[in-house]
């Protein structure tokens, strides 16, 4: 008979089976019965003889079955029809899965995408980007180690000339806005700045057309652009003899010479792109190239690595005498994820503890259920059923469960995956955005074994020690112990956890907190921004920049309502130009030091209302040919001079002397030089924007675009269109490229600790949740479970709150154990964190103590809640009952 | 799963199948004269049978068809096919050899007792 056939026939060989053993009984009894017995005296003789009918026949047919397998399905339709009778209880677990499940699957995409999915390039492992390592002994005696991808032009060019066993690339890692003259329309487009050989290392080649030649890649070369492949599509219709022609990029015409394939992706989001041309002078003399290395077919990292250690940029040697300076080759995707890594590792830890929780808690809900279903598997038992099957039930609903709230937490992932996204400042998410493939679908395969395996542990075990015959003690005690002392240690755990997520969100909050309350150092109210992009040779020339200027601003002074309005090239809370000065006469001596800088026009501190403390602010007289001056802050004056007595000081800015005129007060603003926090008090000098030169406009407008800011003296209807028609006036051509409050400059240049504080704060509410849920659970399960007791207790003469209290305290002390555990927990735990805060320390006391009495009096409440029920217990019910 | 042995495994079947050999029967009587055969010395659950059966059925080496005994009764009767005939003298033989096995090893000790 084959398989097949037997498929089909099983049902007719069972009816079979259980006939014949029907017949065979019948036989037996007659025969008997025969031989003198009575029919009931028969019967039993007939089925002793016999033994257990019901397994034999279910032996019976086993022949005929692929047991494992039917068995399997079995347990999982018994599983689904107990579910199916609970829904209360099977919607709170899925629902607590999906949550964790989703959430670990969402932030692994993110891991994935920043350190495991490869590169989007060709052999992305022969990619690595070239670091520079700082290391060092500080006055204090700290040792100091730092690693940067930035370069100066001099690296460049002794890597390009000195290391055969790679082909560099220079390039800019982010995009900047620059204008697009398209039939007199001028568009905003983001450019990003590459070298010649920039695809060629990452091995794009271009759709149509060619890469950049090294001509074109020298400084003053030809000019030339690439587009992308969505962009040539949008505004020139895919149109291919667009090649060799050109285009009005920041106002001079650029030959189009290639376009790229779609799908490309470089390191930063990118319209088009146009040649670099690194050089040692003007931004070559800064630290502002990326260099990306593709390692050559015949050469080793290894043969890399000894030629760049031969390498000594002199940069370094001059700014910081006390440090030694290191090239290295670095993994480019290593490099990629420098700074996301951090907190991105925490995120994932931090919903990773949470799929531990709810798995814990969910193992706490599944025991009491067991216990509930004692009596049923002791019938079970009794009946015949091998306890293998009893324990393969008990592990089949963890799970079932599991897998729906695998497939759910999907399906959330998948639908929220967007939204997850969008919650993060493009900077903090990983190149090449999230998305959802066999690796992370692996890791939530993995999640969903790993809790059902977990519970089930638990689950199967406890069921192997229900005892076919309850002992007396055991009902008195409620027949658990082991699986009461598992639920206790659980709840424990729990506790443990939550209170290291919740002092880790605590920190998270307090840095905000710290950084937001800073003193801004100026009056955000009622001021309005605009930037626009000054990189075009027209204003290259100061003549024509400054007419510019001050016609604009002329114009915006008439708009009703405007009190005053004024121009500079960066704002509080904007990342600064950085810039060497030279301390020429002051009480802390004579130094070369690089700071924060920024040209400005005279109403600039009137207009955002920053203290002028000595001195003056510059005024109309402050001219090109006039003497040249400076203003500094109240922290340049602290650390760079010594005094704050500053007036009639001398800085050198290149060959140029400068007098101090004024000392304005600090604002917030983050860190150019090096990164201390997201936001601080830096120190600046700001200089009059009559008193700059060519080169230098030409330079600071290629990275920055300046902002012109009104005040007015309330809120301004049509305030945007008014500036917008200031500005036309002086050139019709230049659009502002957008409009900002300071306040949103400020959630700007916090949005990462936004970001985190409020992803930290969802988590650990929901651990919070978890673990009082699983207090309460705990505490009322013991009410039901002890109820006899109590009711014989309080017979004997027991007092209702020493009945209480003595409930109570069996959660509190897993409340305890759990604080206790959670608070040395934290000890090691929280020291991932430090690189996240400012103004706290990882073991902040004040912390810690708060977020364990927080935990604590909710435990509290949790535990006693519960036990309110015992005041209903009748003690003369339950001796009657006894 | 805990399985109930009788003898050593296999006995049963091949008790079943030697029966067999000689004339077909239905479950019952084959129990029975199992029993009767051995004088009662091998005390086998009834019902052990079935689960037996079933698997012989499945592998081939018996056939069942419904009849009506000499008793006028309708039993399942049990018949050898041909696979099974072989497959039985295969195991007798093999079991012989252990047995006399087992014998040769015990009888020296039996002597010394």
């Amino acid at each position: 008979m084959n398989w097949w056939r037997q498929l089909f026939s099983r049902h007719a060989m069972y009816s079979d089976l259980s006939e014949e053993i029907r017949e065979h009984l019948q036989e037996k009894v007659e025969e008997l019965v025969a031989g003198g017995m009575s029919h009931e005296q028969a019967l039993a003789a007939a089925r002793r003889e016999f033994g257990n009918a019901m397994l034999l026949e279910e032996r019976g047919r086993q022949m005929w079955q692929w047991s494992w397998l039917e068995n399997i399905l079995r347990d999982l339709r018994f599983a689904c029809r107990q579910l199916r009778r609970n829904p209360g209880f099977t919607l709170i677990v899925v629902l607590t899965l999906t949550l964790a499940i989703g959430a670990n699957t969402a932030v692994f995409s993110m891991v994935n995408a920043l350190l495991l999915r490869p590169l989007p390039y060709r052999q992305p492992e022969r990619l690595a980007a070239l670091t520079r390592h700082l290391g060092g002994v500080l006055p204090g005696g700290r040792v100091f180690e730092e690693a940067d991808s930035g370069h100066d032009g001099e690296t460049w060019e002794l890597v390009r000339d000195n290391v055969p066993s790679v082909l560099p690339a220079a390039y800019k890692p982010g995009s900047n806005g620059i204008n697009l003259e398209v039939n007199h329309q001028v568009r905003y487009v983001h450019n990003q700045r590459v070298s010649a050989t920039f695809f060629d290392v990452l091995g794009i080649q271009p759709l149509l057309g060619r890469n950049f030649t090294q001509e074109e890649d020298r400084p003053n070369g030809p000019k030339a652009v690439i587009l992308s492949y969505a962009f040539w599509r949008s505004l020139f219709a895919g149109d291919a003899n667009i090649l060799g022609q050109a285009i009005h990029l920041k106002g001079v015409p650029y030959t189009v010479v290639g376009v790229m394939p779609p799908g490309a992706e470089t390191t930063a989001a990118a319209d088009l792109w146009t040649p670099i041309q690194p050089w040692r002078r003007g931004e070559g003399g800064g630290i502002n190239y990326r260099i990306v290395m593709r390692l050559k077919d015949d050469a080793t990292w290894a043969q890399v690595d000894s030629q760049l250690a031969v390498l000594h940029p002199g940069l370094f040697d001059r700014f910081r005498k006390d440090m030694k300076a290191q090239l290295m080759a670095t993994p480019f995707q290593e490099a990629l994820a420098q700074e996301k890594r951090t907190p991105t590792l925490i995120l994932m830890s931090a919903v990773g503890v949470i799929l531990l929780i709810a798995a814990a808690n969910l193992t706490g809900l599944m025991l009491v259920r067991l216990s509930r279903r004692k009596d049923e598997i002791r019938t079970r038992l009794a009946l015949g059923a091998p306890r293998s099957a009893i324990m393969r039930q008990a592990f089949m609903e963890p799970l079932l469960l599991s897998l729906a709230g695998a497939f759910c937490g999907l399906a959330l992932a998948l639908l929220g995956l967007k939204s997850f996204a969008a919650l993060f400042p493009p900077d903090m998410l990983p190149f090449g955005g999230i998305s959802i493939d066999g690796r992370v679908l692996t890791f939530t395969a993995l999640c969903t074994a790993g809790v059902s395996i977990f519970i089930g542990m638990f689950t199967v075990s406890s069921s192997g020690h229900v005892q076919i015959r309850p002992t007396t003690a055991g009902r008195m005690s409620g027949d658990g112990a082991p699986s009461g002392r598992t639920r206790h240690l659980l709840i424990g755990a729990e506790v443990c956890l939550t209170l290291v997520l919740l002092a880790g969100a605590g920190l998270l909050v307090r840095t905000l907190v710290y950084l937001q309350t800073l003193p801004p150092g100026f009056d955000a109210s009622n001021v309005l921004t605009a930037r626009a992009s000054l990189d075009n040779p027209r204003y290259h020339d100061p003549a024509a920049f400054q007419s510019l200027v001050r016609e604009s601003l002329a114009a915006m002074k008439q708009i009703p309502g405007v009190e005053s309005a004024a121009v500079g090239l960066s704002l509080p809370y904007e990342v600064g130009l950085n810039d060497g000065v030279k301390i020429l006469d002051a009480p802390k001596g004579k130094d070369e030091l690089g700071s924060s800088t920024a040209y400005i026009t005279p109403e600039y501190f009137r207009a955002l209302r920053i203290p002028i403390l000595a001195g003056r602010a510059f005024t109309d007289d402050d001219a090109s040919t006039s003497e040249p001056v400076v203003v500094v802050n109240v922290s340049f004056a602290k650390q760079h001079l010594g005094t704050l007595d500053v007036v009639g000081l001398h800085l050198g800015l290149g060959d140029t002397i400068c007098s101090v005129v004024g000392l304005v007060g600090n604002v917030k603003k983050p860190p150019g030089m090096f990164m201390n926090a997201p936001l601080s008090t830096e120190p600046m000098f700001y200089i009059p924007f009559t008193q700059v030169d060519q080169p230098y406009l030409k330079l600071v407008h290629g990275w920055f675009q300046p902002s012109w800011m009104v005040r007015g003296q309330g809120p301004i209807a049509g305030l945007p269109e008014a500036m917008q028609r200031a500005l036309s006036k002086a050139d019709p051509e230049l659009p502002f490229s957008s409009f900002h409050s300071l306040d949103d400059l400020e959630a700007t240049a916090l949005s990462q600790q936004r970001v985190e504080v409020l992803l930290l704060t969802v988590l650990s509410g929901l651990a919070f949740l978890l673990s009082i849920v699983g207090v309460y659970g705990l505490v009322s399960n013991m009410v039901v479970q002890r109820r006899r007791e109590i009711g014989i207790r309080m017979a004997l003469g027991c007092q209702l709150g020493q009945a209480m209290t003595t409930v109570a305290g069996s959660g509190l002390v897993a409340v305890g154990f759990g604080l206790g555990t959670g608070l040395i927990l934290s000890a090691f735990a929280l020291r991932v964190l430090k690189s996240q805060l400012y103004g706290v320390r990882n073991l902040d006391p004040a912390t810690l103590i708060g977020v364990s009495l927080f935990l604590l009096s909710a435990a509290l409440l949790a535990s006693f809640a519960p036990t309110l029920r015992i005041a209903r217990i009748d003690p003369a019910a339950t001796l009657r009952a006894e | 799963m805990t399985e109930q042995r009788d003898l050593f495994p296999g006995a049963l079947e091949m008790m079943i199948l030697q029966t067999l050999k000689r004339k077909q029967l239905h479950g019952y009587a084959l129990v029975q004269h199992i029993k009767r055969t051995s004088d009662d010395l091998l005390q086998v659950e009834e019902g052990s049978l079935y689960p037996a059966l079933q698997r012989m059925l499945k592998a081939g080496l018996v056939k069942a068809a419904w009849g009506v005994s000499a008793t006028g009764r309708r039993v399942r009767t049990y018949q050898l096919t041909l696979e099974g005939r072989k497959h039985v003298e295969r195991e007798v033989s093999s079991f012989e050899r252990m047995l006399e096995g087992i014998t040769r090893v015990l009888a020296p000790a039996r002597q010394r007792s």
